[in-house]
């Protein structure tokens, strides 16, 4: 098995100073628990969040020096030489920060996607046994054919930093063939405005019940219910 | 007959140089020490005047040891000497009266456990210390005394046997561990890591800079610590004096200085000797081999003993031998922070905040100023000039020590002061990160932070944070940062001194002062927060610990944020001691000590800075 986790020259949205972002390192995280060689893959300059990434378990870092659609890198170099898993963060932060990234490199390579990934199991038979995180802290098991890509959730448990990895980390460049330029994003920057919350009949229908002062055992068995069909309890 | 008590005294004396040798064998397998054998010509004045000066805290104790160890090496002096020379019935006297003397001291070592053993101290092999004490002194007391006033031979040789089965006992305790200190301690004390506090102003608390580009960082097994570290460890006497003073085990947190030295001690030994004292509290017992190259956490120290502690340095103001307890901890943290990334959750999470934020809280270095922003204290930009930098610390970001600093800063404009802070360029001095091990990050937020205030001029820094103040003026000069630090305190009390503040005393609360730790033991700071609370109230009352020996509040070292079990809380006991003071108001002098106090639920005297106590009795 041989992994490769995509990462961003992450910077922390409150300071600026570079930091990986959350799902990045839950990334690593489910590599590391796929067993196997992992590294990681950059497309650009090497960027100070590279290494603090590292510390939470990267041995080395390739940095694609290339010029322009770093998708289009990406999937030049991932084809060249395929690895059995790709893994991402649902988004970068400090860039244009789309999210798209994975889903346009799926697309390019004709590899399946899954998201919102929490952790992953033994390959069977070229399958992949994977959990997903949905809302409210249900979890579906899912199975996806290798190779393929795979976006963690920023809850999925995060590896801890480890400065003696951060220090030994092997970071090579490696050049590359420039790809097409992409036209950089038309648009107006306006200051951050908090939207009205939603309240009442407008928050979205999470299910339940009101009770009104119940008896203790009824009051559980409709918790009860309640929890298996978020499927939290299994069935 | 001279023959024979110089055969025996000289045999056992010989036997304890051999066993010393043995020791030291073991511990320089730690790290190399520079001038460490060297450092034996300051023994003898180290252990009569430094550690005599804390054993003589406890006078029983004192004059229990001084009886003991003088008459045990005294009357042994004395006899060889009179083999040596030859000299007549006087020096055997004299070797018989000091010898004499020694009996008396083993008498006093064995009332010491008997009939009741203070809990602090440790049982065990410690039970059978007087025993050999009285054999050797009494034997070869008797001895000398036989030969001084010329007793035929059956006599001398029965005593002869008598005290030489007391100087195998002996050795025989120091391989157990009560003697030990007697041999550890001089390698100890010749070889002590702080020699800092052997002279000029006594002090010398300041963590040394690691080197990040060595393979080890830290200390992860025996052999990473220096070898006088590794003698300091076994230069334990298990007088429990650490374990009374520790908050941390007061409250009944997984910690337990005395233990945990002598775990350390234990770690360097496949089998160690038995440990007969507390354990720390509710610690299970972990059954690992011990060796040099052995990890220590988590096959023989239980992991939970290392992040209870508060770095308060209480158990190194008490212990008689000056073991540096703190050290040891920040060591271990070190190697468990930097090679293995094992922190507990809320601790990577503040170092996580520090990394990526500069601000171990994760808050917006440019909120600081926000609790005095109604105040307009200018911000002074990079090449700025003004007289006093003040360094708001992460205390700024506590609405509740945003009222101190208010009143610190209008006290300030009061005496007509030019100061400015830092604003957004103010990064956390990085106390936290190196009280949990990350000097990594210690480093990288010290180097920003000298930068800042290189590119500044201003005659001195002024901050309401002990932490600060400990980090700014004792370990960012090793780092390259040199200036005048000083403490809101020490400020208040000069302006007063020289009359730019009247105080008037104000009536009412009986007040009583916490020191802070860092303040405190840290930079024996303790006078200048009286005189103002002097000048400022009419009432004020001492906790029965106060000064350099006072309790901490539980907020140093990271504990608050390392998840820390216990039965009780440090500032409910810190209360507990200001209740039974007669106080009605906790004056404080720092961030952390007013958080955790104020976090004392229930009726409880109320919580000033002595900076809004000295606001509310400025009269011009």
């Amino acid at each position: 098995m041989r992994s490769v986790v995509l990462l961003s020259g992450g910077v922390d949205p409150v300071s600026g100073r570079p930091a990986p972002p959350r799902g990045e390192i839950a990334a690593i995280g489910l590599a590391l628990s796929a067993g196997g060689a992992v590294g990681g893959l950059h497309v650009g300059l090497p960027a100070a969040a590279l290494g603090q990434a590292a510390g939470h378990g990267l041995g080395q870092i390739a940095c694609l020096r290339g010029v322009g659609d770093p998708v289009a890198i990406l999937a030049a170099h991932l084809s060249a030489a395929p690895p059995d898993l790709v893994l991402a963060g649902s988004r970068a932060c400090g860039g244009e920060d789309s999210g798209m990234l994975p889903y346009l490199l799926a697309e390019r390579l004709g590899w399946p996607l899954l998201a919102g990934v929490v952790a992953i199991g033994t390959v069977a038979d070229g399958w992949l046994p994977v959990t997903i995180g949905l809302p409210l802290g249900a979890r579906q098991d899912a199975r996806i054919r290798l190779p393929c890509i795979l976006c963690a959730h920023d809850a999925a448990p995060a590896p801890p930093f480890v400065f003696d990895r951060a220090r030994r980390v092997a970071m090579h460049t490696v050049a590359v063939a420039d790809a097409e330029t992409i036209a950089p994003l038309e648009g107006t920057e306006r200051p951050y405005r908090a939207r009205p919350r939603l309240i009442g009949s407008a928050a979205p229908a999470g299910g339940g019940r009101v009770l009104d002062n119940p008896d203790p055992a009824e009051a559980a068995r409709v918790l009860l219910d309640h929890l298996r069909a978020l499927g939290m309890l299994g069935a | 007959m001279r023959a024979l008590i110089a055969g025996e005294i000289g045999g056992i004396a010989l036997a304890a140089v051999v066993g010393w040798l043995v020791l030291l064998a073991r511990w320089l397998k730690g790290r190399p020490a520079a001038g460490w054998l060297a450092g034996l010509r300051h023994v003898p004045r180290r252990y009569l005047v430094d550690v005599h000066h804390v054993v003589a805290r406890r006078p029983a104790a004192a004059r229990m040891h001084a009886m003991a160890a003088g008459g045990v090496l005294g009357g042994s002096a004395l006899a060889l000497l009179a083999v040596l020379l030859g000299a007549g019935g006087i020096v055997w006297a004299l070797a018989a009266l000091v010898f004499g003397m020694g009996g008396i001291g083993a008498l006093l070592v064995w009332r010491r456990r008997v009939p009741k053993m203070p809990p602090a101290l440790s049982g065990g092999a410690f039970l059978w210390l007087p025993a050999a004490l009285a054999a050797w002194c009494v034997g070869n007391g008797l001895a000398a005394l036989f030969m001084a006033i010329g007793a035929p031979a059956l006599p001398v040789i029965l005593s002869v046997v008598l005290g030489g089965l007391g100087g195998v006992a002996l050795l025989r305790l120091v391989a157990l561990g009560p003697m030990r200190h007697a041999l550890a301690g001089v390698a100890w004390l010749a070889g002590h890591t702080r020699p800092g506090r052997f002279s000029g102003k006594g002090r010398d608390t300041g963590l040394r800079p690691l080197d990040l580009a060595a393979p080890r960082l830290g200390v992860l097994v025996p052999a990473d610590f220096s070898g006088p570290e590794l003698a300091a460890f076994d230069a334990c006497i298990q007088c429990g004096r650490c374990e009374e003073a520790c908050p941390a085990f007061a409250a009944g947190q997984r910690l337990n200085p005395k233990a945990l030295i002598q775990t350390l001690s234990g770690a360097m030994r496949a089998v160690p000797p038995p440990y007969a004292g507390r354990p720390a509290p509710s610690v299970p017992m972990l059954q690992g081999k011990g060796g040099m190259g052995q990890p220590i956490v988590g096959n023989v120290l239980h992991r939970d003993m290392l992040w209870a502690c508060t770095t308060c340095r209480a158990c190194v103001e008490e212990c008689p031998m000056l073991i540096e307890h703190v050290d040891a901890v920040v060591a271990l943290r070190r190697g468990q922070t930097l090679m293995l990334g094992a922190t507990r959750d809320g601790a990577a999470q503040a170092l996580r905040a520090s990394r990526e934020r500069a601000e171990p809280g994760g808050r917006d270095l440019a909120a600081r100023g926000d609790m005095i922003a109604a105040l307009d204290v200018p911000v002074l930009p990079p090449g700025g000039e003004t007289d006093i930098l003040l360094w708001l610390g992460e205390g700024a970001f506590d609405a509740r020590y945003g009222r101190t600093l208010r009143a610190l800063v209008t006290l300030m404009r009061r005496a007509g002061l030019r100061f400015a802070t830092l604003g957004a360029d103010e990064v956390d001095c990085g106390d936290l990160a190196r009280r949990l091990g990350d000097e990594a990050t210690f480093q990288s937020l010290a180097a920003e932070a000298i930068s800042a205030l290189k590119a500044r001029c201003f005659t001195k820094i002024v901050t309401a944070d002990p932490h600060v103040l400990h980090v700014l003026r004792n370990e960012y000069p090793a780092l390259g940062g040199r200036w005048e630090v000083q403490h809101h305190t020490g400020l208040l009390d000069e302006l007063v001194r020289d009359g730019r503040l009247r105080l008037e005393r104000r009536e009412g609360a009986r007040v009583a002062y916490h020191d802070p730790c860092y303040l405190g033991r840290y930079n024996g700071e303790i006078d200048a927060p009286r005189r103002l609370l002097d000048a400022a109230c009419t009432d004020r009352v001492e906790m029965a610990r106060h000064g350099m020996r006072a309790m901490c509040c539980g907020g140093g070292g990271g504990s608050p944020v390392s998840d820390v079990d216990a039965v009780t809380r440090i500032p409910d006991l810190r209360m507990e001691q200001a209740r039974a003071a007669g106080a009605s108001l906790v004056a404080v002098a720092c961030p952390g000590c007013t958080a955790m106090l104020e976090g004392v639920t229930g009726p409880r005297p109320e919580i000033r800075d002595v900076a809004e106590l000295v606001l509310a009795a400025v009269v011009a």
